[in-house]
């Protein structure tokens, strides 16, 4: 598989101004982090709030440039000017709020606004409109006024609204913070479809462990950087393997999904379980090996 | 002593075609010290009704009573309610805006009517209280980290002493840990000053681990107010509601349909670890 993101070295300061505009101090977000993601594939940021995983969400689609090392979206770098509208072509950003991610009145000329800005013909752009909205699953709120959706249904706009760019690669910063249990649900769906019949990669950064599960890829940030376990190792695997670093995850701020704890509890109680268990249906069949 | 609705309803546009009801007819009765999950999807109506509770929306039907007295009666004091009720809205620190921690947290009671004496003293305890440590009582809320000042926003709350606290939705957005210290920190409240909790919030796996009672409200209408088990009981209808049961009662009711003995309505994972430890003999 080919590299679609290429992050190398990265280091990016976030500066504290004060009243005049004098930097006060700075604050580093990034340092020397480096990681590099296959077309195709699914990966989850993970890290405890201020661990860098949204600073290096927008160095990919070059809306904040690092301060040293470079990031290669198909190639390109994003310190290039000239490859600015292709970078973000290649690679869109889907954000928490669905609020303020929606501009027009009704879906359709919502979702038509990326193409039509950088000027694709008129049929094309209603072909585009209808392909990505059939794709997250909205077809049938076309004609409707964004605000009678809910959440959910507004973020599977906004990721219409880049599917219609067809991108290679979307990156999702925590888009179900703000979402009831459908919601989170569907648009999960919706992202997972996306990377399985399209092929379109995709980055998901959240807080809910239960959400990265079905990643094939995990990476843990920590200060900036890709997070080390106890006996040093990168915590960049697969879900099992990450999620089997129970007192790890802890140290680092975070949690595992609640039948992985299970499975953790029991096991430490002294029932013989794996570890890393990940869904339901896996914790039943193991516990029936073991009534057997 | 509690909060109790009459038959309340909320109704936008009311008399034109385009008429809708936030609210329904909605009747139930909180008992002081308890601590209830409100949940709902999204649009269900639960922002709508706690801002009845202490006052600041009005009922286009129905009342609401704060120890038997009609908050919405002529001359009532409704001023005195949100000193006794208090309301921390989605994203709190949106809402900081003095210079300096401690002088934010003091807003709430200098409105109450207290000295700056009295005022600092409260602000004080309620930043303690909310984990808080005295150094960064001068510095500016703004540069604190999310967690951080979303507990300074709650504290800004809790410096009023209210006996009733409620939260909307106070974890969202934050990480594993800034959710678990907020609620750790309500937990904490709850039972150290029998501070009444109504909890709003779109994890089922967080209202099953704290609630007493349960809430939940589908377009507008109540449709149950039970015990956490007894809400789960019913995930099938949960989840026609855009709910759902929390991640422990789906695997109990998985494991009972294997055939293992275990009780279908457990809902957090130290329930679950006890009735498995039961199950498998040991």
């Amino acid at each position: 598989m080919s590299k679609l993101i290429q992050a190398a070295h990265l280091f990016y300061d976030y500066l504290i101004r004060d009243e005049n505009d004098n930097v006060m101090a700075t604050e580093p977000a990034l340092s020397d982090f480096s990681l590099e993601i296959e077309q195709g594939s699914f990966v989850c940021l993970l890290g405890h709030n201020g661990s860098g995983k949204s600073t290096f969400a927008k160095l990919i689609n070059a809306m904040n440039l690092p301060k040293e090392g470079t990031v290669l979206v198909a190639g390109m770098d994003t310190r290039n000017e000239d490859s600015l509208l292709d970078i973000r072509m290649k690679a869109g950003m889907v954000f928490q709020n669905p609020d303020n991610q929606i501009i027009s009145n009704v879906v359709e000329e919502d979702v038509a606004f990326g193409p039509e800005n950088i000027g694709i013909p008129t049929d094309e752009i209603l072909r585009r409109v209808d392909e990505a909205l059939h794709k997250v699953g909205m077809n049938a709120y076309r004609l409707k006024s964004p605000n009678q959706l809910s959440g959910g249904q507004k973020q599977r706009v906004a990721i219409a609204g880049i599917v219609a760019m067809r991108p290679e690669c979307i990156i999702l910063d925590e888009p179900t913070a703000m979402l009831d249990p459908t919601g989170r649900r569907d648009v999960l769906e919706a992202v997972h479809e996306l990377n399985k019949k399209e092929g379109i990669t995709i980055i998901l950064i959240t807080h809910y462990m239960e959400e990265a599960v079905d990643a094939d890829r995990i990476v843990v940030m920590e200060h900036g950087k890709i997070a080390k376990d106890s006996s040093g190792r990168l915590m960049d695997d697969t879900p099992r393997e990450i999620f089997s670093r129970v007192e790890d995850l802890k140290r680092l701020q975070l949690t595992v999904p609640v039948i992985t704890e299970l499975g953790h509890e029991l096991k430490q109680a002294g029932i013989p379980l794996p570890d890393g268990i990940l869904t339901r249906d896996e914790f039943v069949q193991e516990l029936k090996k073991l009534r057997k | 002593m509690s909060i109790r609705a009459e038959h309340l309803s909320y109704i936008y546009n009311e008399g034109t075609v385009m008429e809708t009801y936030a609210v329904r007819d909605i009747s139930f009765e909180i008992a002081d010290g308890s601590f209830v999950g409100l949940i709902g999807h999204t649009g269900s109506g639960k922002s709508t009704l706690i801002q009845h509770l202490n006052g600041l929306m009005k009922p286009s039907r129905g009342t609401v009573y704060y120890n038997d007295e009609d908050i919405f009666a002529e001359g009532y004091d409704l001023k005195r309610l949100r000193g006794h009720v208090g309301l921390v809205f989605q994203y709190p620190e949106y809402q900081l805006f003095e210079e300096d921690v401690l002088t934010d947290v003091m807003f709430g009671p200098k409105n109450m009517g207290l000295s700056e004496e009295e005022a600092r003293k409260r602000a004080v305890e309620a930043l303690h209280q909310v984990g808080i440590e005295d150094e960064v009582f001068v510095r500016s809320p703004f540069e604190l980290s999310g967690g951080q000042k979303r507990r300074v926003a709650v504290a800004g709350v809790i410096a009023m002493e209210p006996a009733v606290l409620i939260l909307d939705e106070p974890t969202a957005g934050l990480d594993p840990e800034g959710r678990r210290e907020i609620l750790g920190m309500v937990s904490r409240l709850h039972r150290e000053r029998q501070m009444t909790v109504i909890l709003v919030s779109h994890s089922m796996d967080d209202v099953a681990e704290y609630a007493d009672r349960i809430m939940v409200l589908n377009h507008g209408e109540l449709a149950y107010f039970d015990t956490p088990r007894e809400v789960f009981r019913h995930h099938k209808e949960l989840e026609t509601f855009g709910l759902s049961a929390p991640e422990i009662t789906y695997l109990a009711a998985e494991l009972a349909d294997a055939g293992f003995d275990i009780d279908r309505d457990i809902s957090t994972v130290e329930e679950a670890k006890a009735e498995i430890l039961r199950i498998m003999g040991s």
